[in-house]
């Protein structure tokens, strides 16, 4: 029997060069793929149903990841997992769970109140970042406590880390399975090739907490930022699942990832592979 | 207990379940997260039970911090979680043999245009409780209006015709009580009219229940010509107009808290006619 893929699609159909060549490689393996696209649908919710084997949310938007509840809820197999999924979009929560699972991760604090940031600068400077943002819209590092009145805040939860300077690079990970890849990034980046930035190979200490990031989150597929500053690493943010860009083979590695993946829930067994667990 | 910060007034039932609880030898505190400066890395569950009272965001990421680390949450966590989103709640609901309305979820409101052209529809937000940002849209004009005051996407139901008053059910465990309320945003702060559970009523709230995995909730009923539909679920209500809300609240507690009762994480098939079962065990 065709095993059968569908990938949660955000933003216009059409935009997703990488994915539609892991899609191809997919099809071209003997599945039948299909790329949805909720944002652009009308979601009858009251019938939603597992029509495929397995289902890749590559979606970050709010109605992607309602549809993956959804689905969830009706007994779908997805990638990431819909609870791992729904996680990774808090901050708070993966933080916590980062730093209980060992990974090395600033200081973390949250509250609504301003007044509490004083406190926490008199022991050096601090990031502010909203609680559901990606792509570091919105960070902002505050030195002094003057700067605290000047923060353009949504209101809500504040997301509060220690400051701890990059040494030099940001360093962009990627886990696709058990293959770790790296980029070093300049931060902000302003070229496209800066975007880009330049593959390496990891070294044991980055893949070490790739693998303790995969064992405390529960995904296969996720990336993450590492800052290193006095020579420490701290992780400062994690994506469920991000566009891997620059990394070489990716196509070919996630193709990998999610064949074995619908393999994996065909013959009944867990969607993730669990390979850090 | 988590509580919420509105209103600023501890709420009297939940001040009575305290006293009775403390009564049994239980020790009770409660924290409003929000006022707090929270270490959410060094965060560690320290109390038996966390009753999570509060639907705000920051209440919700905490109860979820606490949870995956296996604090025990009444109710739980992650059907808390799944009662916030009105997507999933529309799907578990609809497959648990609840009557709800049909229900769409979208960011481009033309998708519905035909759709309004045949009935009235409801815009609501997607997450959220109380009726807060609701409105009624008849035609392909007032739907685009909705939608740009809408926050992104939007879920859009089929409007029920109803007698101008909404049946607010509260349960506790199988216990279920009902208020009648003229609708409006402001409604969950006013005390209702204690009115009888007709066994429709009873059913549907049960049900829900059973399907979104909670013992301590509450439903916006609307008694249609065909019946009554549920057009809102929400966890750890307020239980205003309630007789002996409190003492029923701190026995639920009390055999939750003992292990007596269980609150499986929703899913499609809960609740359903004929498989699943009711959670509660009593």
């Amino acid at each position: 029997m065709t095993m059968t893929i569908a990938f949660l699609m955000q933003g216009p159909p059409g935009s997703h060069v990488l994915w539609s060549d892991v899609g191809r490689r997919l099809t071209a393996g003997g599945a039948d793929v299909e790329f949805l696209f909720p944002d652009t649908s009308l979601n009858d919710l009251s019938h939603v149903r597992a029509e495929h084997d397995l289902y890749v949310l590559k979606s970050g938007s709010a109605l992607g990841l309602s549809m993956a509840g959804a689905l969830h809820a009706a007994g779908a197999q997805i990638l990431n997992p819909y609870p791992v999924a729904a996680m990774c979009r808090d901050k708070i929560v993966t933080s916590a769970v980062l730093s209980a699972g060992g990974v090395p991760t600033p200081e973390t604090w949250v509250t609504e109140d301003t007044g509490h940031l004083r406190g926490l600068l008199e022991s050096g400077p601090i990031v502010v970042k909203p609680f559901r943002g990606s792509r570091g819209v919105g960070v902002t590092v505050v030195n002094q406590a003057g700067e605290i009145d000047e923060l353009d805040l949504d209101p809500g939860p504040l997301f509060v880390q220690r400051y701890h300077p990059p040494d030099g690079l940001d360093y962009k990970m990627y886990a696709i399975g058990e293959r770790v890849c790296g980029v070093r990034r300049v931060w902000p980046a302003r070229t496209f090739e800066e975007k880009l930035g330049e593959p390496f190979e990891p070294d044991e200490e980055l893949c070490a907490i790739a693998r303790a990031c995969a064992a405390a989150i529960g995904a296969d597929i996720f990336g993450f930022d590492v800052v290193f500053s006095d020579g420490r690493p701290f992780v400062v943010d994690l994506s469920g699942f991000p566009g891997f860009k620059g990394v070489p083979d990716a196509p070919a590695l996630l193709a990998a990832e999610i064949g074995a993946a619908a393999v994996r829930v065909t013959r009944g067994e867990p969607v993730t592979a669990g390979v850090a667990r | 207990m988590i509580v919420r910060r509105v209103p600023p007034v501890p709420s009297p039932v939940l001040l009575e379940a305290y006293e009775i609880l403390r009564g049994r030898g239980y020790d009770v505190e409660d924290g409003i997260a929000e006022e707090q400066l929270q270490r959410p890395d060094l965060l560690e569950p320290d109390h038996d039970l966390y009753l999570l009272k509060s639907h705000t965001d920051l209440s919700l990421s905490l109860a979820g911090v606490l949870a995956a680390q296996g604090a025990q949450m009444l109710n739980p966590y992650p059907n808390c979680a799944t009662t916030q989103n009105k997507f999933i709640t529309a799907r578990l609901l609809r497959a648990a043999g609840v009557p709800t309305p049909d229900t769409w979820a979208l960011t481009d409101p033309a998708l519905l245009d035909d759709e309004v052209a045949r009935r009235p529809l409801l815009v609501k937000p997607y997450m959220g409780h109380r009726g807060a940002g609701i409105s009624i849209v008849h035609d392909a004009a007032g739907l685009r209006a909705a939608a740009e005051s809408a926050v992104c996407p939007m879920i859009v139901q089929e409007h029920i015709p109803g007698p101008g008053e909404d049946l607010k059910v509260y349960v506790v465990g199988d216990q279920v009580f009902a208020v009648s309320k003229p609708f409006s945003e402001t409604s969950f702060a006013v005390a209702g009219r204690p009115v009888a559970v007709e066994p429709e009523v009873r059913d549907a709230a049960l049900r829900t229940g059973a399907a979104l995995g909670l013992g301590l909730y509450g439903l916006d009923i609307i008694e249609s010509p065909d019946g009554p539909v549920v057009v809102d679920a929400n966890y750890f209500p307020g239980y205003k107009g309630v007789p002996d809300a409190a003492a029923m609240i701190a026995d639920y507690v009390d055999a939750y808290a003992q292990g007596e009762i269980s609150l499986p994480a929703p899913s499609v098939g809960a609740g359903a006619p004929g498989g699943g079962g009711f959670a509660h065990p009593r």
